[in-house]
């Protein structure tokens, strides 16, 4: 989510509005109607190619959380912080994320969810990571991330992936075991394999903001389109590849699991845009005033974004059902159609947009100025 | 290149008036790059009475068209004057006029030639030094520690030492030159070349550019040092890091291998 403080890049504030959109779009149409009538509305199988955007939207937050850190560094070694203060705050900034998480697990999907490991805990204990990795050289990041995704799979199989995932939900005991296999393995956001999105993320940005202009973008380009063959290359194999290598739960581009194509297709696509945007947008502010003044709110904003549409939409979800049927749950995914949610979740961002814009303009405080207060 | 055109005005380009009709400007080219604007006033070899040119007035008429300042020239050195057996060398850089019998003038002109491409390269590589000592200050912190926020001026610093190792060879190259013994017995030649360098200092000068071009070889040298310990540092560590990113791995397979293993029973 939002580091602030760090110079303002504004690919990185396009991506991320970008990535905001797609997410509480995917959100409000699968909690409200994923399942409505059956499943047989127009998100039938919201696998359908048209829905496929609304993968990316996880992996971009998760990747430019590993660049904004990377970022936000530059700007707290430039202050002539020491390391270890940089250190106390990125612990610090991680520890609030996990807590957020945590409580947002329980106000929002009810305390028999708390350990679904959602991306608030991801990008937590991303942080806590990448306060290590930061120390390393970006090959071994880098090597570091590639290796996730690639062991990922077998962990899958020796977890028994499909046996924590009852239509479509991760549905765990309260063991210890499951807690800690959903942290690692078999959770909504993982570690294995999610944590290499901000390693990635650390690593690429060190290529794309220092050094060498036109050096530091085709590397970064040909990462994006080696991730993005190797991903088509994997999905179109996927019969011919052992267990092992693709894991259980699904087939070829799967988000739950988050299969090895999905996450070097999707790396690579969030790659390569940010390599595109860098080169049309970083350093031409004014060329994209418009753009970027829709952008930007959204961008900096994007944690209190992420908090706020699930309350607007799922708070009154659990209500409706609780008044109407008895149980909280009972409207969750069958609520309406998916145009009608459509309809709200577009409702949302034309208001949140105005909102944002008006607590930028008279200051008020909010989840990202509240880390900062607590963090920094 | 001769120029004789007594009637053009007067500058350092051309031959000054009321000099003899067979003075000549030459165009010297040095070994150290630089051309040399020569002009040479050859005298009678006897004394043909009233028609013979004042060697006084011819002097002063020499070391005055040396002493006009070149445009160029913004050091303004000043000029020296070798009075030598009836002969008359002007020097400064860049410029100089032999006055003389016509016998001697092949002698003194190859002997200044030979002075002026020493002191030219000298000239230079003091510049040179000048240039590498004023960097000193800046890059001394480099010699104690390299950090790596610095490794943006490892191509700096590499190339300062390059720097500094030409300018050391170039003045070990110039030291018999600069600090020639007299020659025994003395010659016309030689005896010119050693008032010239006497006159310029050269042999104090090139003490100190070699003085000052060791503080900066060892300097960059010691900075050299940092730099390749630095490199090593980071290729162990990152090994280090490597093996350590590997077992990370190898434990969260085994970690989750035993927690799928207590699920299953």
């Amino acid at each position: 989510m939002s580091h602030a403080a760090a110079p303002r890049q504004a690919s990185i504030d396009v991506l991320r509005a970008v990535a905001i959109v797609l997410m509480v779009v995917v959100h409000f149409v699968e909690n409200l109607s994923g399942w409505y009538d059956g499943g047989s509305g127009p998100f039938e199988g919201v696998h359908r190619v048209w829905w496929l955007p609304t993968g990316f939207a996880a992996p971009i937050f998760a990747l430019l959380s590993g660049m904004s850190y990377r970022l936000w560094l530059g700007v707290q070694t430039q202050r002539g912080l020491s390391d270890e203060t940089i250190s106390k705050r990125t612990v610090r900034r991680g520890l609030f994320l996990i807590g957020l998480g945590f409580a947002f697990n329980v106000l929002v999907w009810l305390p028999e969810d708390i350990f679904n490991w959602d991306i608030l805990t991801l990008i937590g204990v991303g942080l806590l990571v990448l306060d290590v990795a930061r120390r390393m050289p970006d090959w071994v990041v880098g090597m570091a991330a590639v290796l996730i995704i690639f062991v990922s799979p077998a962990m899958r199989v020796a977890v028994d992936y499909t046996a924590y995932w009852q239509a479509g939900y991760f549905d765990y005991d309260f063991t210890l075991t499951d807690v800690l296999l959903g942290w690692l393995v078999v959770g909504y956001f993982p570690i294995f394999p999610w944590l290499a999105f901000p390693l990635l993320g650390h690593a690429f940005a060190a290529w794309l903001f220092d050094g060498n202009r036109s050096g530091r973008l085709r590397h970064i380009a040909a990462s994006g389109v080696a991730g993005i063959a190797t991903a088509l290359a994997i999905t179109a194999t996927w019969d011919a590849l052992p267990a092992v290598l693709t894991g259980e739960g699904g087939r070829g581009w799967t988000m739950f699991p988050a299969s090895t194509a999905y996450c070097l297709g999707t790396a690579g696509t969030v790659t390569l845009m940010v390599a595109i945007l860098h080169q049309l947008l970083d350093g031409r502010r004014d060329d994209w005033g418009w753009l970027l003044d829709w952008a930007t709110p959204l961008s900096r904003h994007a944690l209190s974004m992420y908090l706020l549409h699930h309350v607007v939409h799922v708070w009154p979800l659990w209500v409706w059902g609780a008044v109407a049927t008895g149980e909280t749950t009972a409207l969750w995914q069958v609520a309406m159609p998916p145009a009608a949610s459509l309809v709200l979740a577009a409702g949302f961002l034309i208001g949140a947009a105005f909102f944002f814009h008006c607590v930028d303009r008279r200051r008020i405080p909010s989840t990202e100025s509240l880390m900062r207060w607590l963090c920094d | 290149m001769i120029v004789t055109d007594h009637d053009e005005p007067r500058d350092a380009g051309r031959i000054p008036a009321g000099l003899p009709a067979d003075a000549s400007l030459r165009r010297v080219p040095l070994a150290c790059n630089e051309e040399l604007l020569m002009l040479i006033v050859p005298l009678p070899d006897g004394n043909d009475g009233e028609s013979a040119p004042n060697p006084v007035r011819i002097t002063e008429t020499v070391t005055a068209w040396a002493a006009e300042v070149d445009p160029r020239d913004f050091t303004s050195l000043p000029v020296i004057t070798v009075p030598l057996y009836g002969c008359h060398v002007v020097w400064k850089p860049g410029q100089a006029a032999v006055v003389g019998p016509v016998s001697r003038l092949e002698l003194l002109t190859t002997a200044l030639s030979d002075f002026a491409s020493c002191e030219g390269e000298l000239r230079q590589l003091e510049q040179r030094c000048v240039d590498l000592v004023a960097t000193v200050e800046e890059d001394a912190p480099h010699a104690f520690e390299f950090e790596g926020r610095a490794v943006s001026r490892r191509g700096t610093l590499a190339s300062r030492f390059r720097e500094a190792v030409a300018v050391r060879g170039r003045l070990a190259v110039l030291a018999p030159a600069a600090h020639a013994p007299p020659v025994h017995p003395p010659t016309l030649a030689s005896q010119l070349g050693e008032r010239l360098r006497d006159r310029t200092r050269l042999a104090e000068r090139h003490e100190f550019a070699v003085d000052r071009a060791e503080l900066a070889e060892r300097l960059y040298e010691a900075c050299g040092q940092r730099i390749s310990e630095f490199g090593i540092a980071q290729r162990q560590m990152a090994l280090e890091w490597a093996i350590v990113v590997l077992l990370v791995i190898q434990t969260a397979l085994l970690v989750v291998d035993l927690l799928s293993r207590g699920a299953a029973t």
